[in-house]
């Protein structure tokens, strides 16, 4: 079988990513200091890197006979994934140190997780998609575990991996069932073939189950409820960067994968499905949102939160028009900045060895940290929707086109759930402000305490001048709907 | 500046926080220096704009206007009225007061407090400012985040709670206004292709009968909250009573005004349908208010509950002034508003003046001050006779108009809101003559120091406004007068039609199919308006069958009559006004607002 490499700079910015972990890699191996900071920036220029080479390379087509692409909405998340991947990385250069990671594969394996996401998003075939993912995760499962004196990190590594191979399992399986009815794994055939059957006779029940294993598959990657339990735990115990890094870039591609597959190749099947991504919709953000309020951890509340966004997210899925599918896009921009933003404070409470996530921990802040207090309360208020930030018009826009599609009552829960949400936001402001404590000393963390300010600047542009990102998500939406 | 002196005057407060937050923490004077020098500016660009504003057009004025989100045709719109501007200057006016008076209330973090009041001026101001919907939601929510924490960090010992039922209380009464607003800025598009949340688009909007009365519903209960309205008041009690004195000024002062600023730009003019129904509710609902907070502030113990009941009383009288949906009523209400902020806000002043010095605010403690602090008591006297409406001071006019506007509105809930005003004045006097008169019968009172010059420099200016609005309330009725005969216009009411005075020939509402529509008419047209956009937005649907019209030339209207209805802007209706005499439309209206109710 010979492939057919017509469109080879398409893999431009795929085989730069690649490339550029392997040589961090290997300078990281003959690098004598053990502070890594260099590294940290040679891996923040090739994102960057990655992020010019995919907007210079725009509108290129597919390869590999339709396989992957680089069309608008690959170009998009090519340059989301690649900025928050620079967040993650700055944040990386002091809180490593700080958390005791000792070893150089760190910033490398943030490459190859970037890599496996960039497959990902642009792939369009089933089995690609399916690489990606699989990339992806590998790096994700070593970055979750890689204190390894630290029992909560090895937990946090081995619930992911189990959880994250069963669900690699249940998504392959639906693969392969859609195959055998459709044919083809390659997203537009697969529209294309279930469009002229008959999917809802008996005999095509095959299909439906393979659709279901695909759907739940992707569930618990974006960690939708009911696939969700592994996402505290994991998010807890990893290290605070890496969990940022999940909570952000791997939702993101997750959700452009499943856009992809839920918007192209299941078009046809949909309607009859809205139903479920409704429910899908409305428990996930329910379920987060409450059992959020519980929590006195940040860590594992932002990791609620995270769900609860997920559902939020699943609004737009469902109502499945451009303008959702747009809306989206930006929700997961908006989203990903702000909550890098959250975990990156985090992150810059720790001390050597001991992170600090208690509520509890960040009273005071307003007195004794005035500006990274002020970050996190740009991120909180932002999470809740609070005008005129980010998250508020990522809401707007994503409700909006929800209302335009009908589903009012879907829109109300969401709505309600986000006046639960601010009961939990608040409480971290709560802390921060109506609390005092004494002063502790930090180290300088002059990359964190940047990286952090800069989230929250950026939270504050998307909201006052969000057209650009408005246009740049519906131009990237467009170019999957008008695609096959 | 000449174009953008709104928005100077709205971001002024914001870069002033920016400056003081730059300070370092130990120069409490240098901070509270600047930030007042930042007020000051900011008032005196407010009195900049009152100079600049044509109080003979009710059009809104000194607009500015750029992008924002074009995809839903939200835009930084904003831009004032004569309603608008008056409680911007009362905002402005109010700021410095309470920045200096912190130097006396405001023990710890000052710099914060500082940061945070005047954050909360911006927001304010920009609530005022806006004409576009969404950028008016973007202030409204705004404006809770610095009120939040100036309660739950300066406050008293329940202030957490406080802050939190504070802030999801009026959370939770504005996301159905959320709702509605894009509910409104969809059928804007649903009937002209385009989104936009500019208030002067959404007027236009027709709305079938049953979403328009939900959204008036969920407008009115974002509104409500803020006012408070009874019975969903039962946040300001607790806002008021754990927040520190600046605080409360302002909450009394600017935050509640919201509420019925609120109801005044957006409930009235955008649901015209609604209001015959809805005005008599709103009406009795008023009273309710006024003679329950009259009293509960009755029997309060606490000096300061009892201010803050008051407020849930002298509101009632705001709302029902404007329930009554004629001019002299709604321009008592918007006197009135100023009137409360100055004299509430005082009120809220004096006791933190006492509290200071003694740390209790209850009424039992004191007694016989008058011989103690004669300058305390005698300030603490004009304004309370303001308060409850004494003849000669500011409260007499708004009560007085707000009554008469009222009577003709409904004459037995304007007897039951005279009693309140009775009531009013026995909790006062009855108050005062605890505190004041009397033998000293605490010890502890009787080293009291009266009020020291910061104190006075304070209180000076809010007791010289009250006593000129008092005697002279002409500039501040003249300011407001044609945005309130717009502003009625616009709810449907034509201020002729209302049976007071006026003769704009605005917006006539004319029943046809069961739905009222506006027409809009060459009264409301300004050269002076700065905005050639704004004037007549609306592509009017004319449609005249059954008004008795008679053409007396051709043309446009005979096409009317053939065709039951066109679509055409302003100089169309133009037209037919010039084709019709003003006798059989004028009675098309008469039928159609009975219809209405």
């Amino acid at each position: 079988m010979t492939l057919p490499i017509a469109n080879i700079e398409v893999l431009y910015p795929l085989m730069f990513a690649c490339a550029w972990g392997l040589l961090v890699l290997t300078v990281e191996m003959f690098s004598l200091s053990r502070r890594f900071v260099g590294i940290g920036w040679l891996s923040a220029l090739g994102l960057a890197a990655v992020a010019g080479i995919s907007l210079s390379g725009q509108g290129a087509g597919e390869v590999f006979a339709g396989a992957v692409a680089l069309d608008a909405f690959s170009v998009y998340f090519y340059v989301l994934l690649s900025v928050l991947a620079i967040f993650a990385v700055f944040l990386s250069m002091d809180y490593v140190p700080l958390a005791g990671i000792i070893h150089g594969e760190f910033y490398p394996l943030i490459l190859f997780a970037v890599a496996g996401l960039l497959v990902m998003v642009s792939a369009t075939d089933l089995i690609v998609m399916f690489l990606g993912l699989e990339t992806m995760s590998m790096a994700v499962y070593v970055l979750a575990g890689i204190r390894k004196d630290e029992l909560r990190s090895n937990e946090a590594a081995l619930k992911y991996f189990l959880l994250g191979a069963f669900a690699s399992a249940l998504l392959l399986y639906g693969i392969a069932l859609i195959y055998a009815i459709t044919g083809s794994t390659v997203l537009g055939s697969v529209a294309n073939a279930i469009a002229s059957t008959d999917y809802l006779a008996a005999d095509s029940l095959v299909l439906m189950l393979g659709v279901g294993m695909l759907l739940a598959g992707f569930a618990f990657k974006i960690a939708a409820v009911p696939f969700h339990l592994w996402t505290p735990d994991v998010y807890e115990g990893a290290p605070t960067t890496v969990s940022a890094f999940m909570a952000t870039a791997v939702k993101a591609g997750a959700f452009a994968a499943l856009l992809r597959i839920v918007l192209v190749a299941l078009a046809p099947v949909m309607p009859d499905l809205s139903w479920l991504m409704w429910v899908l919709a409305a428990s996930t953000m329910t379920m987060g949102n409450f059992v959020a309020l519980r929590q006195t951890n940040v860590k594992r509340m932002l990791a609620y939160s995270s769900i609860a966004h997920t559902g939020y997210l699943l609004v737009g899925v469902t109502a499945a028009t451009a303008e959702a599918g747009a809306a989206v896009l930006y929700y997961l921009a908006a989203y990903g900045v702000m909550n890098i933003g959250a975990f990156g404070v985090l992150a810059a409470l720790t001390r050597r060895r001991h992170a600090l996530q208690e509520i509890s921990d960040f009273a005071g802040l307003g007195q004794n940290r005035p500006v990274l207090a002020l970050v996190m309360s740009i991120c909180m208020l932002s999470l809740m929707g609070m005008p005129p930030l980010a998250g508020f018009v990522g809401k707007f826009y994503l409700f909006t086109a929800a209302l335009e599609a009908g589903y009012t009552v879907l829109v109300v829960i969401a709505v309600l759930n986000s006046v639960v949400s601010a009961a939990y936001y608040l409480g971290v402001l709560r802390a921060m402000y109506f609390q005092s404590a004494d002063a502790e000393e930090y180290s300088p963390r002059p990359y964190l305490n940047f990286a952090v300010t800069a989230a929250a600047a950026v939270t504050v542009a998307l909201g006052l001048a969000p057209s650009p990102v408005m246009g740049a998500a519906s131009r990237a939406f467009s170019s999957i709907i008008l695609g096959p | 500046m000449e174009h953008n002196l709104l928005s100077l005057m709205v971001f002024l407060p914001a870069l002033g926080a920016l400056a003081v937050a730059m300070l370092p923490k130990q120069s409490v004077a240098v901070m509270r220096r600047l930030a007042v020098a930042v007020s000051l500016l900011v008032f005196a660009l407010s009195a900049l704009a009152w100079m600049r504003f044509d109080a003979s057009s009710g059009e809104f004025q000194l607009v500015e206007q750029f992008g924002w989100i074009p995809r839903f045709g939200a835009s930084y719109l904003i831009g004032i009225d004569g309603i608008s501007l008056l409680l911007i200057v009362l905002t402005t006016f109010l700021t410095p007061l309470v920045l200096i008076s912190s130097a006396d209330s405001v023990h710890h973090r000052q710099k914060g407090y500082l940061v945070s009041m005047l954050l909360l001026e911006t927001t304010m101001l920009g609530t005022l400012v806006s004409l576009d919907v969404l950028l008016f939601y973007v202030f409204w929510e705004l404006m809770l985040v610095p009120m939040y924490l100036i309660i739950g960090v300066w406050g008293g010992e329940r202030r957490v709670y406080a802050s939190i039922k504070f802030i999801l209380f009026t959370m939770v009464g504005s996301l159905p206004m959320l709702a509605a607003l894009i509910y409104l800025g969809m059928s804007h598009a649903a009937e002209t292709g385009q989104w936009s949340f500019a208030l002067v688009d959404l007027y236009g909007v027709h709305m079938p009968v049953v979403p328009q009365q939900l959204c008036f519903l969920a407008f009115f209960l974002a509104f409500a909250v803020k006012v408070p309205m009874w019975p969903l008041h039962t946040w300001l009690p607790d806002a008021h009573v754990e927040a520190p004195t600046g605080g409360s000024v302002i909450l009394a002062g600017v935050l509640l005004k919201m509420g019925t600023y609120g109801f005044v730009r957006f409930v009235m003019p955008l649901f015209p349908e609604v209001l015959p129904l809805a005005m008599p509710w709103i009406g009795t609902l008023a009273v309710v208010g006024i003679i329950y907070g009259a009293l509960v502030a009755m029997v309060q113990p606490d000096m300061k509950k009892l201010v803050a009941y008051s407020s849930v009383s002298h509101l009632g009288f705001v709302m029902l002034g404007l329930a009554s949906m004629n001019s002299t009523g709604v321009q008592g209400a918007v006197y009135q508003m100023l009137n409360h902020g100055l004299s509430t806000g005082a009120l809220f002043l004096l006791v933190g003046v006492i509290y200071e010095r003694r740390h209790t605010r209850l009424i039992s403690e004191y007694g016989g001050l008058w011989r103690v602090v004669p300058v305390y008591a005698t300030c603490f006297l004009i304004v309370m006779l303001s308060s409850i409406g004494l003849p000669g001071l500011n409260g007499f006019v708004g009560e007085f108009l707000i009554l008469v506007g009222a009577y003709h509105f409904d004459p037995v809930l304007t007897a039951f809101a005279v009693s309140g005003v009775v009531l009013g004045a026995a909790y006062m006097l009855w108050m005062y003559q605890r505190v004041m008169f009397g033998e000293v019968t605490n010890p502890a009172n009787e080293k009291l120091q009266d009020m020291s010059r910061r104190e006075l420099t304070v209180m000076v200016p809010i007791i010289a406004l009250i006593v000129i609005m008092g005697v002279y309330p002409q500039p501040f009725l003249h300011t407001m007068e044609a945005s309130v005969a717009a502003t009625l216009e616009r709810a449907g009411v034509s201020a002729a039609g209302a049976g007071v005075h006026g003769s704009h020939a605005g917006n006539i509402p004319v029943r046809v199919e069961g739905l009222a529509l506006r027409l809009q008419g060459p009264g409301s047209q300004n050269p002076r308006s700065q905005s050639p956009g704004l004037r007549s937005p609306i592509g009017v649907v004319a449609a005249l069958e059954g008004s008795g019209c008679t053409p007396r030339s051709g043309g446009d209207a005979s096409t009317i009559r053939s065709s039951h209805a066109v679509v055409g802007g302003p100089d169309v209706f133009q037209a037919i006004l010039a084709d019709c005499s003003d006798g059989p439309l004028a009675a098309a209206r008469y039928s159609a607002l009975e219809e209405g109710s």
